[in-house]
């Protein structure tokens, strides 16, 4: 599909574009989270079409990135395992969200509320209050000098396991990390987001793996599952190209910018800033709650 | 008696199909091709300005700024 928005819409999407992507350069965390709540809330625009189209528009920065970067094949293990619960999550998170668009609507409070709407909705709120929830409380518990213990997955050795030394840590369940990219690719298939926001705390704190080394391999999941969720997206006539491409204008703008500003802040007001940020996010999810059901 | 039914139904069927086809390549080839285009961007530029940035200030571990993932 092309031309879902006027030219004064596509200008407004622009502006949203730069304004996440000057965020997420800012905190280093994806802006799908932001923008799907913000398209949806703010300009309107159908819930289906906002997360495919934010699916798709994923795929030019994160291939931007990922070119930026020298991947050696050892680093590809551990993303590439993953991807293997990713690929049937996306497909599942697609499917339940069909299915949630074909099931049509439903009552509340003597409401009709699309029942797809509902269900995007309410596990955005679920994921964005517990990830600002988590962040806040990580950045205090470290500035108390009591930080929060790693690696809770990571102790699970359900075999078969491996030893993944190229990123610092032993070894690590495969059905695990299958299970982890399982319930990520759900969660972004549904959702549209890229699945960083999960996938770099999840590697961080839930495998114990560093944080560049975590970066690195979201970014490499990321443009797996964007690539994947675009195809699924496309293929039901989620997508707007002119939408995508005003996003990506906006959005890698916003974002060279955003990434000079951040340089400027300390790793805790960054952590903290992602904190505030899904929160802020959570207060838009909750108001387009309130507006569907009062 | 099978063609009569069949390839019309084919016919008509086709083009939606192959128009998915050719959409589902479209959205993959736009951002990808964004993508590489930026990359070239960005790389043109920090090749073409000086680099005074290799003072050896690196961050340390923990905040690693990705930009618009």
């Amino acid at each position: 599909m092309f031309g879902l928005l006027l030219p004064h819409e596509l200008l407004l999407v622009v502006g949203c574009g730069f304004v996440v992507g000057g965020l997420s350069g800012v905190f280093g965390v994806g802006g799908s989270f932001l923008l799907v709540p913000i398209l949806h809330v703010v300009l309107g625009i159908p819930i289906e079409m906002a997360v495919g189209s934010t699916a798709c528009q994923v795929l030019g920065p994160s291939t931007a990135a990922l070119l930026a970067r020298k991947v050696t094949r050892l680093q590809l293990r551990l993303p590439l395992i993953i991807t293997g619960g990713i690929i049937m999550g996306v497909l599942l998170g697609t499917l339940i969200l069909s299915a949630a668009g074909q099931f049509g609507e439903v009552q509340i409070n003597n409401r009709s509320v699309e029942a797809s709407e509902l269900l995007v909705l309410g596990t955005y709120l679920f994921m964005l209050v517990g990830i600002g929830s988590f962040s806040l409380y990580e950045v205090r518990r470290q500035l108390a000098g009591n930080p929060v213990s790693r690696g809770a997955l990571a102790r699970f050795k359900i075999p078969p396991v491996d030893t993944f030394s190229e990123l610092g840590v032993g070894t690590l369940s495969i059905p695990i990390l299958s299970m982890f990219g399982l319930l990520t690719g759900v969660t972004a298939g549904m959702l549209g987001i890229s699945g960083a926001l999960l996938l770099i705390p999840g590697l961080v704190y839930l495998l114990d793996i560093r944080s560049r080394k975590a970066i690195l391999a979201s970014l490499i999941v990321v443009w797996i599952t964007s690539f994947l969720a675009t195809i699924s997206h496309a293929w039901h006539e989620h997508v707007d190209l002119g939408l995508t491409l005003a996003l990506m204008f906006g959005g890698t703008i916003g974002a060279r910018i955003g990434s000079e500003l951040s340089s400027r802040l300390e790793g805790q007001s960054l952590r903290s800033g992602i904190g505030w940020l899904s929160l802020f996010a959570a207060s838009l999810v909750l108001f387009q709650f309130y507006q569907l059901l009062k | 008696m099978l063609n009569d039914k069949f390839l019309p139904t084919l016919c008509t069927k086709m083009p939606l199909f192959v128009e998915k086809i050719l959409f589902v390549i479209a959205c993959l080839t736009v951002p990808i091709a964004w993508g590489i285009i930026v990359n070239w961007v960005f790389h043109r530029l920090k090749t073409a300005t000086p680099n005074e940035d290799d003072s050896g200030n690196e961050s340390q571990d923990e905040p690693v700024i990705e930009y618009y993932i």
